[in-house]
């Protein structure tokens, strides 16, 4: 679904991302950790084509984001950090532009947009611009916008920042749904217990680096993740 | 502490951030406040010169201050009620400011001082031309100077009580609205026509005859202008007093006032913001190009300085077309009588003049030169959908163009209907304008792309104040005013008028061209690694 093979991104001198290469399969929520300015946000803004890159090639579903970055868009969602969407539209607006945009057709489009914004309790306020929302509304439009062409991979960074318990859970049971059905999800986190649950595989990064990938047992082993992944940071600065 | 916070008010006011360390082109500050100063006070000169002349032949001095005192109490109201919004309500650091062990009375008193700063500011660019024609027509500076330096210290003191009130006022309403910028526009517009009627009556009054008595008639009934015209001229100290006396007690009592209930007005709970409950409605699938101009269409209508900034050279457009209808026909048969029946020639001139002030007000029009800088912090969001870049500028290319065009063309053929264009003329005249549009259009977009300003906070800061905006409207003059000039100095004894705007229609075609080909060629790799 997602490969990245020997990616390397520098920023000047600094090397923020350097030879990593990892593959996202279909049916598989794939987490990626990693301490703040590791290049988590770096490698994931380039998987999606908002960051050219120096060296390597990342393809999803066969097509270089590179040589071919529509068809790839068409194929994934992304959801930043922090959803900066276009605050001057109304809900409804945003999400019709998105509907324009993916071409999602017309009764399709509505019957979604019913069912997700009912998923997240946010149908009453899709009349009111979005620059009164709060960081957790965003957060659900965001993530009903990006359901809305029911893609088939999912690129997250931290998507779980804002969001109620009730959203958190009914978000991570959709991208369940969504590996269930042959799609896969890549998303970075903080949140270490969130991984460990929901993650099939994991990737650790540190310093633009890959520490180790692999399933949630070929990573962890018998201790938790959060154990797992403070040892392999002391063994890297030791 | 009080004395950080003014600062830093009037560092918000003007415009000023800190270096973000790159080095880059920057026009400074100063230099922008200064620019506007001059040419204030040079249009304002030109008008109280012509009024000076009136009032001293008539030896009513009073009445020339009381204008004097009218107009910038006026400017200084409409600034702060303007002003009263932003800066003293709806600040976005109220938060920040109020989780500080800041007193609330200093973070309402620095604004407060900032405003009349700003008031300060206005007020100069009025006195300043107006002391200077008196003094002009005079021939003399007399005891009027001294007094009109004491009252205006205190005169900004009364407008900024007053604009504080009903800025409070407005800032209540507007929080209860949900057509909030309709509101601001119409008041905005009111305002703007209740100068130009007053200016008007008053040019009016002095070329009819010089009969100067409607007027004093009318200062004497607003007894404050008359208490600053008779105080300043005739240095009478009890008007001088009232003046004072009363605008130190009015700021003094709004600072009270206002203070009281500061903290729950500037705080969230102070407010009911205007709630609209979606009820579902059948969706409308658009193809790409349709939503995004939609979506442009909205971040028009949303962004109130984006869209008054912009709306006003469609309104001139559009007044000037009026007035066309109204006085173009006596205009031109009076051009033809001056000129002992010149049609031809003045037939010409009103076409280039026509076309030359319909282009001026497209230069004013800043859509596309601010359209890839407004989008901020939410470019990233835009690359990352299935968007053509050439989508995405074709349609801010399509928007700057499809919002001023109508009112172009209304323009071009009131002209050609009013003066009796043969075919030739008119199609010039619909077709140049047109160019010229487009042109503007293209060089807004081009510089828009080289020069973008991302990390804005305010978004006056791009549709008024950046490099990209500076280029377009003045770059859009400069080939207005080269144009006109090369007809002048080198054309006009050598080609015919129509031959010339054919020319030069073609001419910016042609360059309309040139530019669209860098765009979608440069342009497009500059934006593609925009944002990262």
């Amino acid at each position: 679904m997602l490969k990245i093979e020997h990616l390397t991104k520098k920023y000047g001198a600094k090397v923020a991302v350097d030879d990593l290469s990892l593959e996202i399969k279909p049916g598989e929520i794939y987490g990626f950790i990693g301490h703040n300015g590791a290049g988590k946000t770096t490698t994931i803004r380039c998987a999606c084509g908002l960051l050219d890159f120096d060296e390597g090639e990342i393809t999803i579903n066969g097509r270089s984001i590179r040589e071919d970055p529509l068809a790839c868009k068409m194929d994934f969602a992304y959801i930043p950090d922090n959803p900066v969407l276009f605050d001057f539209l109304s809900g409804i607006d945003y999400l019709n532009f998105i509907g324009d945009v993916y071409k999602v057709e017309k009764s399709v489009r509505e019957e979604r947009i019913r069912r997700y914004s009912d998923t997240f309790e946010i149908t009453s306020n899709l009349a009111q611009p979005i620059s009164s929302y709060s960081h957790g509304m965003k957060q659900k439009l965001a993530i009903i916008a990006a359901m809305l062409h029911e893609p088939k991979l999912f690129v997250l960074d931290e998507p779980f920042v804002g969001l109620d318990p009730i959203a958190a859970f009914q978000f991570k049971s959709m991208m369940r749904e969504l590996c269930d059905k042959g799609g896969a999800v890549f998303f970075s986190t903080h949140v270490l217990d969130v991984a460990e649950k929901l993650c099939d595989k994991i990737a650790i990064i540190k310093n633009g680096k890959l520490i180790k990938a692999g399933t949630m047992d070929e990573v962890k082993g018998d201790v938790s993740l959060e154990e797992t992944f403070l040892e392999l940071e002391r063994e890297k600065d030791a | 502490m009080l004395r950080q916070l003014t600062l830093i008010n009037i560092k918000g006011l003007i415009g000023r951030k800190a270096s973000n360390g790159k080095k880059k082109f920057r026009m400074p500050t100063w230099l922008i406040v200064v620019l506007i100063g001059v040419l204030l006070v040079a249009s304002f000169f030109t008008m109280f010169y012509e009024f000076a002349k009136s009032f001293y032949s008539a030896a009513m001095g009073w009445m020339y201050f009381s204008i004097l005192g009218t107009m910038t109490f006026g400017f200084m109201l409409m600034t702060n009620i303007a002003m009263a919004e932003g800066q003293l309500f709806e600040s976005k650091y109220n938060d920040m400011l109020l989780s500080m062990p800041i007193k609330s009375h200093h973070i309402l008193l620095s604004r407060l001082i900032a405003m009349l700063m700003y008031d300060y500011f206005i007020q100069a660019t009025m006195l300043i031309p107006a002391l200077a024609a008196w003094i002009m027509v005079s021939g003399k500076i007399g005891s009027f100077f001294i007094n009109a330096l004491i009252v205006s210290i205190f005169w900004p003191l009364l407008t900024l009580a007053i604009g504080a009130i009903i800025g409070f006022g407005l800032y209540r309403i507007f929080a209860r609205s949900a057509h909030k910028n309709l509101l601001k526009i119409i008041m905005t517009f009111g305002m703007i026509g209740l100068y130009y009627y007053f200016t008007f009556k008053m040019e009016m009054a002095m070329a009819e005859g010089g009969d100067l008595a409607p007027i004093g008639n009318a200062l004497s009934k607003l007894k404050f202008t008359e208490w600053y015209g008779k105080g300043i001229m005739h240095t009478n100290v009890k008007y001088m007093l009232l003046i004072i006396g009363i605008a130190v007690a009015a700021i003094a009592l709004v600072f009270v006032i206002v203070n009281s209930f500061y903290i729950k007005a500037i705080t969230i709970n102070g407010v009911v913001v205007a709630k609209r409950t979606y009820k579902e409605k059948p969706v409308r699938e658009r193809s790409v190009m349709a939503a995004l101009w939609s979506r442009e269409l909205k971040r028009f209508g949303a962004y109130f300085t984006y869209l008054i900034n912009n709306l006003m050279g469609i309104i001139m457009i559009l007044a000037f077309a009026v007035f066309m209808i109204i006085k173009g026909g006596s205009l031109f048969k009076e051009l033809v009588d001056l000129t002992q029946g010149e049609r031809e020639l003045v037939t010409g001139l009103v076409a280039g003049g026509g076309m030359a002030a319909g282009c001026f007000m497209c230069c004013t029009f800043g859509v596309s030169g601010s359209s890839i800088s407004l989008e901020g912090p939410c470019l990233d969001h835009l690359k990352s959908l299935p968007i053509r870049t050439r989508d995405i500028i074709n349609s801010k290319l399509l928007f700057h163009y499809s919002l001023i065009a109508p009112a172009l063309l209304v323009l071009s053929i009131v002209l050609c209907v009013v003066c009796r264009f043969d075919w030739k003329l008119a199609a010039c005249c619909i077709l140049l304008p047109q160019a010229f549009l487009i042109f503007s259009d293209m060089l807004g977009m081009l510089v828009g792309l080289f020069y973008p300003k991302l990390n804005w906070t305010n978004e006056a800061e791009v549709v008024k104040r950046s490099m990209a905006i500076m280029i377009q409207m003045f770059g859009s003059m400069a080939v207005l005013g080269i144009g006109i000039a090369v007809y002048f100095l080198f054309a006009a004894e050598h080609i015919q008028m129509d031959t010339y705007y054919m020319i030069s229609t073609a001419a910016l075609f042609v360059l309309a061209a040139i530019l669209y080909y860098v765009i979608m060629h440069f342009g497009a790799r500059k934006y593609e690694k925009l944002g990262g």
